[in-house]
């Protein structure tokens, strides 16, 4: 059973039914393609330009004027006892609900930088010369307005004796208010989606935290970005927040080795079982198959709630035992791969026994070698399967560094569940793999799926 | 070796040597008695040695290294197949909510779960384990029935599936009789039945139509049609997770693209309908916030889906049928004058109904077991339980609402029963429909 695509039934069609079947197909494509379309739209917006009116497929340019423009304001520090101490407050009227910029910016700190004429690039909040209570403070943290044209903003803090330096830059590829979290020592993934700077010290050592009393100023260094950079950084925006918010490239190394256990795993166990079920000659074999075929049939839920009961008792929960042994075995490979061993010519493998060839040797160099088409398919199937497995991994792991991406991208859903640009993203962040692997192997996805469909 | 055809091997020797008198000839029952007998005792007591290749060995059969090849699969099949599903069957008599390992934690609820489930509020529940039991085996006779219809446990099997039909009907007396109480059972449940039964029966109607339509269309001579084949598989190839996800923003009553398209329309008629001297605003129809409301969530699902398969595994399934058929048919057919719409009843549809089958088969069979996905990313089975399937049913009293394992494996049985009623029903009756 396969599809020739060139060989077509029939001469050719008659103009007017060409062009209807064209037309039919295109409105399809296109119903088909506008989904895609709005999740790629959507990812490289930001949250304000998603909502705008009227509906803009392209995400804005920043401003080609070199220019940038920042608000800052609420200048606050964070004590390791979570306490907040206030530093700043450029424009107190604002913030009836305290730490709430509500205003456009009047009163507040402005940095307005022309990078033609030279202006100052630097702006010092001095803080010398308040007087501060003498605690220590692990985060500093400011409400931030960019204005959406790009340029960096780096964040130093000085005191008597250290320099810490922002290892990151704030990008002003955002418009409106944000708040930015400066740390000592910050952690690696921010699930909450703030802003987060990494202050590093110089010369380096570490602490985690400073004495507030000791900090003198804070300096905020505008610099300039060319505007493809600048470009560049504001439509990925959305894809460097997701990546920094939860460990994604932890997700694709577990996906990546749990599907490949799989697949390796239901390779070996199916091929070994489909030879004994299709060449090999012991009492029952038949009825034993049937049996093994029956089990397709029961439903997944009703074997998933005790077999985390079972990964429960053997403490596998929470592994990537849990993740891979329970489907290691199928019914379902051990069948297909049956069906093909029954369909290869018996002469072979006869050479090869009157050679001497043990059982397990024509297994391993004949049978093996014959069915490479099949192995294949099984081998592809089971890897997209497990690729996308969601059921099983979601309720035999819990803690952040088990999951597989896509309860990753479930739990990120849960986290951002209103920021679409940053949910389609990381949507299509997991997407674009599979979605690579089929564009260059597409014959062999299509060839498959007829090879193993049709035959059930 | 089995490439050399051996002479039949002899039957073992006649038994002169026995120490007592062997059972005489009369039937089969008694030769096989005796063959045994001697057997053992030649294996065990007989001075003789036995033959060098027993007929077994000569004949290929080799149990030991046919066990051993079988043996990884067969082991990870009886330890996360057979062994849950016992287990389930055990846990669906029980309540347990899983959090404490111990036996003492695990109460015996009889048939609790089920009559809480299904409403069955009878008096007598040893009457309800017979028929129950009845019905199982009966179910089990059935798909023997189905599967081999000229076994030896035909006879057998079809008194099984009229015991069967008889504890049905004793259900539906009982029904009438007023025992068994609808109102008594679990709503949410039969909501959950309910909800996938819809989704299912539009889901594959539509996965039908759709696909067996696309691929007509692809089926086409025209040079753009890989392109095309390329773009209506993407879905299938991508993500479930994101594509749930990003159908979830799609539908979302301000920014989703869906109703600003709807939206726009609406405008555009209405704009259509000034022009020629209308009413102002004459259309006030507001789209629906598609996943928000009862009467449109299921809806939204089946779209969804739709979009989902049309150009997937069943489209080319149809495909490769349609390649299948001989172009002598349609020849023939329009020699005799058969008009397209003939054509495609009389020759199409009849050549593919194998494949029409399968996908409905399967269709049936995943469409009944599935739904979790969509319910856990889009609604949470909301609103109002509109889009719980019986599958997010099952996970959501083991894992997330209750935490019952054990009335989770009783409805996870119910469903088990109901996903293997319906698929012997299609085999019985799906066959006789199939013809060339």
């Amino acid at each position: 059973m396969r599809i020739k695509w060139r060989k077509y039934r029939r001469g050719r069609l008659s103009l007017a039914h060409a062009m209807l079947v064209r037309a039919v197909l295109l409105i399809g494509a296109v119903g088909m393609l506008v989904p895609f379309a709005w999740m790629v739209s959507t990812a490289l917006k930001d949250k304000r330009t998603m909502a705008s009116e009227p509906y803009r497929w392209l995400p804005k340019m920043p401003p080609a004027a070199p220019a940038a423009k920042w608000y800052v304001d609420y200048l606050w520090a964070t004590t390791p006892d979570f306490k907040d101490v206030v530093l700043r407050d450029f424009d107190e009227a604002a913030h009836r609900l305290p730490g709430r910029p509500t205003r456009q910016g009047q009163g507040s700190l402005e940095l307005a930088v022309n990078f033609d004429a030279q202006d100052e690039r630097t702006h010092t909040i001095d803080l010398s010369d308040s007087d501060r209570p003498g605690v220590p403070v692990s985060m500093l943290a400011f409400w931030l307005r960019g204005d959406g044209s790009g340029h960096r903003l780096r964040v130093s803090i000085h005191g008597d004796g250290f320099v810490y330096k922002g290892a990151d830059d704030l990008r002003a590829g955002f418009e409106g208010w944000k708040e930015v979290h400066c740390f000592f020592r910050p952690e690696r993934f921010d699930p909450l989606g703030r802003e987060v700077v990494e202050l590093r010290r110089e010369p380096a050592g570490d602490a985690g935290y400073v004495d507030l009393a000791s900090i003198r100023r804070i300096e905020l260094t505008v610099l300039p970005e060319p505007l493809v950079a600048r470009t560049w950084q504001q439509w990925t925006y959305s894809f460097r927040k997701a990546w920094q918010s939860m460990p994604f490239g932890r997700f694709y190394l577990n996906s990546l080795f749990v599907s490949l256990a799989i697949t390796l795993g239901q390779v070996l166990t199916c091929s070994l079982a489909a030879y004994a079920f299709a060449r090999l000659r012991w009492p029952g074999r038949d009825k034993f198959f049937l049996a093994y075929l029956a089990t397709m049939m029961i439903p997944a839920a009703v074997t998933i709630v005790p077999t985390f009961v079972l990964m429960k008792i053997l403490g596998w929960f929470d592994t990537y035992r849990a993740l891979i042994l329970p489907m290691l075995f199928s019914a379902y490979g051990t069948f297909m791969l049956r069906q093909f061993f029954m369909s290869l010519p018996r002469d072979l493998e006869d050479a090869a026994r009157i050679d001497g060839c043990g059982k397990l040797r024509v297994w391993l160099h004949v049978i093996l070698p014959l069915s490479k088409p099949a192995l294949a398919t099984l081998a592809t199937f089971t890897f997209l399967a497990s690729w996308s497995a969601f059921q099983w991994p979601l309720f035999a792991t819990q803690s952040m560094h088990m999951k597989v991406l896509p309860i990753g991208l479930s739990a990120f859903q849960d986290k951002f569940s209103v920021e679409y640009n940053l949910l389609m993203a990381a949507s299509l962040m997991v997407m674009i793999p599979t979605l690579l692997v089929f564009l260059f192997n597409q014959r062999f996805f299509t060839q498959g799926i007829q090879l193993s469909g049709m035959k059930e | 070796m089995r490439a050399f055809r051996q002479p039949p091997i002899p039957k073992w020797r006649p038994v002169k040597d026995l120490p007592f008198a062997a059972p005489q000839a009369g039937n089969r029952r008694a030769q096989a008695g005796k063959a045994l007998i001697v057997r053992g005792f030649r294996a065990t007591m007989s001075f003789k040695p036995m033959r060098a290749v027993s007929p077994r060995t000569a004949r290929g059969i080799d149990t030991f290294t046919s066990v051993l090849f079988v043996l990884p699969n067969f082991i990870g099949v009886l330890v996360f197949v057979v062994l849950p599903v016992t287990a389930s069957l055990v846990l669906g008599f029980c309540k347990w909510s899983g959090n404490r390992l111990e036996l003492s934690a695990i109460d015996w609820m009889g048939l609790a779960n089920f009559t809480k489930l299904l409403g069955f509020t009878t008096d007598a529940p040893a009457v309800a384990v017979v028929g129950g039991i009845a019905l199982a085996v009966g179910l089990v006779a059935a798909v023997v029935l189905a599967l081999r219809q000229r076994s030896a446990w035909g006879r057998p099997a079809r008194w099984a599936a009229a015991a069967a039909v008889l504890a049905m009907a004793w259900g539906v007396r009982r029904y009438w009789a007023g025992v068994i109480d609808p109102q008594a059972s679990d709503p949410l449940f039969w909501q959950a039945l309910w909800n996938s039964l819809v989704l299912m029966t539009w889901g594959v109607g539509g996965r039908i139509v759709l696909c067996l339509a696309m691929a007509m269309l692809l089926n086409q001579r025209l040079r753009e049609i890989v392109l095309h084949r390329t773009i209506y598989f993407l879905p299938t190839i991508s993500s479930a997770i994101a594509l749930y996800i990003l159908w979830q923003a799609l539908y979302h009553p301000d920014i989703g693209v869906i109703n600003q398209s709807l939206v726009a329309m609406r405008d555009a008629m209405n704009g259509l309908v000034d022009t020629f001297g209308g009413p102002a605003g004459w259309i006030t129809w507001q789209p629906p916030n598609w996943l928000g409301e009862i009467s449109t969530a299921k809806p939204a699902f089946i779209i969804m889906g739709w979009w989902h398969q049309m150009g997937g595994l069943p489209m080319l399934l149809y495909l490769a049928a349609l390649q299948g058929i001989p172009e002598q048919l349609y020849e023939a057919a329009e020699i005799d004058g058969a008009n397209a719409w003939q054509r495609f009843w009389s020759i199409t549809w009849p050549m593919v109904s194998p494949t029409t089958f399968f996908i409905l088969i399967m269709g049936v069979i995943r469409g009944f077991q599935g739904g979790f996905q969509q319910a856990y990313i889009m609604t949470r089975g909301g609103p109002a339980g509109s889009t719980t399937t019986v599958d997010y049913f099952i996970y959501n009293r083991a894992f997330f609402q209750d935490q019952d394992m054990g009335y989770a494996s009783a409805a996870a049985w119910v469903l088990f029963a109901i996903i293997l009623t319906l698929t012997l029903i299609n085999w019985r009756y799906g066959q006789r429909k199939v013809h060339y």
